[in-house]
């Protein structure tokens, strides 16, 4: 079971259908879409939530039908730990 | 009292350069600067009339300037020129005949490397009707062009090179100085308004021919007046293409905004926290132009709406 951490400190401001996130210590500024923004402000509250309560407080937003899929929502968690927004331990 | 550059007949502005330097208000910067280049006292007279100079020995020089040859020899042999920043040479020296463009180049570098107190964005700003619009833009956009003609049609240049947002309130704090053209933009304009004021045009510098405009008298007597920006329109002069103002995102504008800043990434969150809230506030478009007149009626419509 992987627990979810942000990696780092980031800030937040969404706009509609997107959000802008600035990574703190690398001060690089990334532009997301809005699953993705959410998926980090839901880690950011909760560091070291596990996946599947993750997918569960995301079961609720409007999603398009491969959003709500646990592969795409891993894809999108690979993502995101890729550029250095946020890390999988087991 | 300060007196204005104006008031100064070239040859005493050529004994300040000489001697501990004619020191001069840009914006909220103070300049003092040093040259016994004949050519630099020209572009002063010709083009910085309207400025103000500092007579208070008291006052703080935030730029010691000075651009002269970098040595005996190079006033003689392929005469060079170099510019000097409190001392520190930032640049290589270039031929004798660029000194008007590297002045202004190396102002911009003043600017850009130590105004932390602001978000420095690559762009032009101007003003109407307390309608502030910053048009970011690399160079070939097309931005200063934009700038020239507007700004001959009565909108207030801030600045052809530098949006200058302070950390703190927001607010875009002027820096009207000469507006840089080049190439086929110098002729552009000069075709545009006959009754432009030019400095003398340099040619094959490493941007191409370059040309600066006076500032309006008007907008450099307003220096002191900041104001808000309200939009963000990115320029493109794009041949053979319609004009054409497309509304942009929020999170594009800001990531574009971001792209062209100069010190974005050394402010940290201040500098996100900053851009955040302009963007917030501005409304973004991207711009596709070709004709002036064009572009220009368009900037007035966006001014009304």
């Amino acid at each position: 079971m992987y627990r979810i951490f942000l990696d780092g400190e980031l800030l937040f401001n969404s706009y509609v259908g997107q959000g802008i996130i600035y990574h703190v210590e690398s001060a690089n500024t990334h532009l997301i879409d809005a699953f993705a923004f959410d998926i980090l402000s839901i880690i950011d509250k909760e560091p070291g939530i596990e996946c599947g309560d993750l997918m569960s407080k995301l079961e609720n937003r409007s999603v398009n039908e491969k959003d709500d899929s646990k592969d795409y929502l891993l894809s999108v968690l690979m993502a995101l730990q890729k550029i250095d927004l946020l890390k999988l331990k087991e | 009292m300060s007196i204005q550059l104006r008031s100064l007949p070239r040859e005493e502005i050529a004994t300040y350069l000489a001697a501990n330097g004619l020191k001069i208000q840009i914006g909220l910067f103070t300049l003092s600067l040093r040259s016994s280049i004949p050519a630099i006292v020209e572009h002063l007279h010709n083009l910085y009339g309207d400025f103000k100079l500092i007579n208070d020995p008291d006052v703080f020089i935030d730029w010691y300037v000075k651009i002269d040859s970098p040595s005996v020899l190079r006033r003689f042999i392929r005469p060079q020129i170099q510019f000097s920043f409190d001392g520190y040479q930032p640049f290589e020296a270039l031929p004798k005949d660029q000194a008007c463009a590297m002045l202004e180049w190396g102002l911009n570098w003043c600017i850009a490397n130590n105004s932390n107190q602001f978000l420095v964005i690559h762009s032009a700003v101007i003003e109407k009707n307390g309608i502030a619009i910053i048009l970011p833009g690399t160079p070939g956009s097309g931005k200063s062009t934009l700038c020239a003609a507007l700004v001959l049609r009565g909108w207030r240049l801030l600045s052809d090179e530098m949006a200058l947002v302070n950390v703190e309130e927001g607010l875009l704090y002027p820096v009207s100085r000469p507006i840089s053209l080049k190439n086929q933009s110098i002729d552009i304009i000069k075709d545009f308004s006959p009754d432009a004021n030019f400095g003398m045009s340099t040619k094959d510098t490493a941007k191409g021919t370059v040309a600066h405009m006076q500032p309006p008298d008007s907008s450099v007597m307003n220096v002191n007046i900041p104001v808000f920006p309200a939009k963000v329109v990115f320029p493109s002069y794009i041949k053979g293409s319609a004009t054409k103002l497309v509304p942009l995102d929020k999170g594009k504008a800001f990531m574009k905004v971001a792209e062209n800043c100069f010190n974005y990434n050394v402010l940290g969150r201040v500098g996100f926290n900053v851009l955040t809230k302009m963007i917030d506030h501005c409304d973004s478009y991207c711009f596709e132009y070709q004709y002036l007149e064009e572009a220009i009626h368009t900037f007035e419509q966006l001014n009304n709406d």
